[in-house]
């Protein structure tokens, strides 16, 4: 009964997604016909080439880089926030939830093209900057990495501030309120009480963000130029350059990344669940 | 117990940081009320005439049409088979129940690039090309988790009891999953389903390589005329409709279900 019940899910999961996947790896073990019409011996040569070339070496560490100072910007702008989440009594709660959440479901596209008209040559900010005064031309805010790193943010912070909140609020007020009775300022329980006791929470959080963030793909392709080459860009690029294997040998690699994390991810919330 | 308040610093922080998150939304939506040629805001003047071009552009009502088709398909298809799988995780004990589950909820953590690209490999060798039925098979593949997770969520609060006195009272499996599990499951499925269409009806990474010219959906055919730095404001008027219909969804779905709820963060 079971069995059957779960089938039909399995089933087509493992066509439709374990499959797929395991295309890609054959694909990635070949070269294409236009490199080697002749022969269709296995080869390592698509992931050799991705290791072996300083240009390619170069996306790699542009994606985890890019993964390091999103994440980061994440959890600064994130956990004051998260905080206040998890402990306000206030009515206005109810309201703070729904602004973190609703962008989460409005379109990715929608948020790139709001920060396309902000951060325009002729966009909000600068003119605005122009009239104030504070620069004589318009600053280049997009199609480079700040505008990325801008938007990406924006679109990662919620997972941030819903994970880190999630488990601040699994942690008893009451020793908040002995620290406070014992005389500690804000800063010194913040410092010595909540932040230590949520640190499982900053790992979830952190892993998430940097994963979702070295796998992003519209927001980077509208907000960023030429020289924000990241791996599924990169990747993007090959397919549409029809090399297709490289492309595939590309995608092993942030899928075998992809699983780490999200292994790593999964240890800390059973560490979290066992404690 | 002691009464601490947040202090003053904390609050603008907050207000500032959710000033930011809203901050393209409002925007994406105000440009559509200008009446320039030029995507604007604030807008100098003001006009509803770019939801009229939106309207009378074959190229996007065709692809919002298929993009309806393809989200309600989508949905449908994710129920039938996801909730089947819920009910036997929660009411079974399955082998490696764990690993189960987390590969089940996988495709909800991997990089829609990534899928989309390994699901063009898996069609081009199948030989059936990019048929309609592929993008429907891959946002059913990528919209499951959520309909698993939020019955999932629902069923393992449910008390047991109701079913088994359902059952002892004389009813068949059948009469007692229709007329009490489902009844009870139902907030659960109108949230996972609601998140699956959503999920479908805003994919980029994944859509963008397995549609056609025919079948392209809304967000691809957004995404293109982005690319082509086509700044008028006749994305703003379609940011500012499906805006509208989201944040209602949303509301909608807190109603029955509790916004605490859909992100396990409790104390309603």
């Amino acid at each position: 009964m079971p069995a059957l019940l779960l089938t039909p899910l399995l089933v087509f999961l493992l066509a439709f997604f374990v499959l797929p996947f395991g295309v890609m790896l054959y694909e990635s073990l070949y070269l294409s016909l236009v490199q080697n019409p002749a022969g269709s011996a296995m080869t390592f040569a698509n992931y050799t080439k991705a290791f072996g070339d300083a240009f390619y070496l170069r996306v790699l560490l542009q994606t985890v880089a890019l993964g390091v100072a999103v994440t980061a910007l994440a959890l600064v702008l994130g956990y004051p926030v998260a905080y206040f989440l998890a402990r306000t009594r206030s009515r206005r709660r109810h309201v703070l939830l729904f602004l973190v959440i609703s962008p989460l479901v409005v379109s990715i596209v929608i948020r790139s093209y709001g920060w396309m008209v902000l951060l325009g040559r002729a966009g909000t900010v600068n003119t605005l900057l122009q009239a104030l005064g504070l620069v004589e031309r318009p600053l280049p805010l997009m199609y480079n990495w700040f505008g990325v790193v801008v938007a990406l943010t924006h679109v990662l912070l919620p997972f941030m501030i819903l994970t880190l909140a999630s488990v601040i609020e699994g942690i008893p007020e009451s020793l908040e309120d002995t620290a406070a009775v014992l005389g500690a300022g804000w800063w010194s329980r913040f410092r010595h009480v909540i932040l230590p006791l949520s640190m499982e929470g900053v790992g979830a959080g952190v892993t998430l963000v940097f994963m979702l963030t070295i796998g992003s793909f519209v927001s980077i392709l509208l907000l960023g130029g030429s020289d924000t080459l990241v791996l599924p860009l990169l990747i993007y690029q090959q397919i549409t350059l029809l090399n297709n294997n490289f492309a595939a040998a590309l995608g092993m690699l942030l899928l075998v990344l992809s699983v780490v994390l999200l292994y790593a991810q999964a240890r800390i919330f059973r560490v979290r669940g066992a404690a | 117990m002691a009464r601490r308040d947040e202090p003053v610093i904390l609050r603008l922080y907050c207000a500032a940081v959710l000033a930011f998150l809203s901050l393209p939304i409002v925007v994406a939506v105000g440009v559509a009320f200008g009446s320039d040629k030029i995507a604007r805001f604030p807008p100098a003047a003001l006009s509803l005439r770019w939801f009229g071009v939106a309207l009378s552009n074959p190229t996007f009502v065709t692809a919002l049409g298929n993009s309806v088709v393809l989200a309600t398909l989508t949905t449908l298809l994710t129920i039938v088979i996801g909730l089947p799988a819920a009910m036997a995780l929660v009411r079974h004990r399955l082998p490696a129940q764990g690993a189960l589950e987390t590969f089940l909820l996988s495709p909800l953590s991997l990089p829609g690039v990534l899928f989309g690209v390994a699901m063009l490999f898996f069609l081009g060798a199948s030989g059936f090309g990019l048929a309609g039925w592929g993008i429907l098979a891959a946002h059913v593949v990528i919209a499951v988790p959520y309909v698993l997770r939020t019955t999932l969520a629902v069923y393992r609060g449910l008390d047991r009891g109701l079913e088994e006195t359902a059952g002892v009272l004389g009813a068949s499996p059948w009469q007692t999953f229709w007329h009490v599990t489902l009844p009870l499951l139902r907030p659960g499925l109108v949230a996972g389903g609601l998140f699956a269409f959503l999920t479908s009806f805003d994919n980029v990474p994944v859509s963008i390589f397995l549609t056609t010219a025919r079948t392209t959906t809304l967000p691809v055919t957004i995404m293109s005329y982005l690319v082509n730095q086509d700044f008028d404001p006749i994305v703003g008027a379609i940011s500012a409709v499906q805006v509208a219909l989201v944040l209602g969804l949303l509301v909608l779905l807190d109603r029955i279900y509790g916004i605490g709820q859909i992100t396990s963060l409790g104390g309603q």
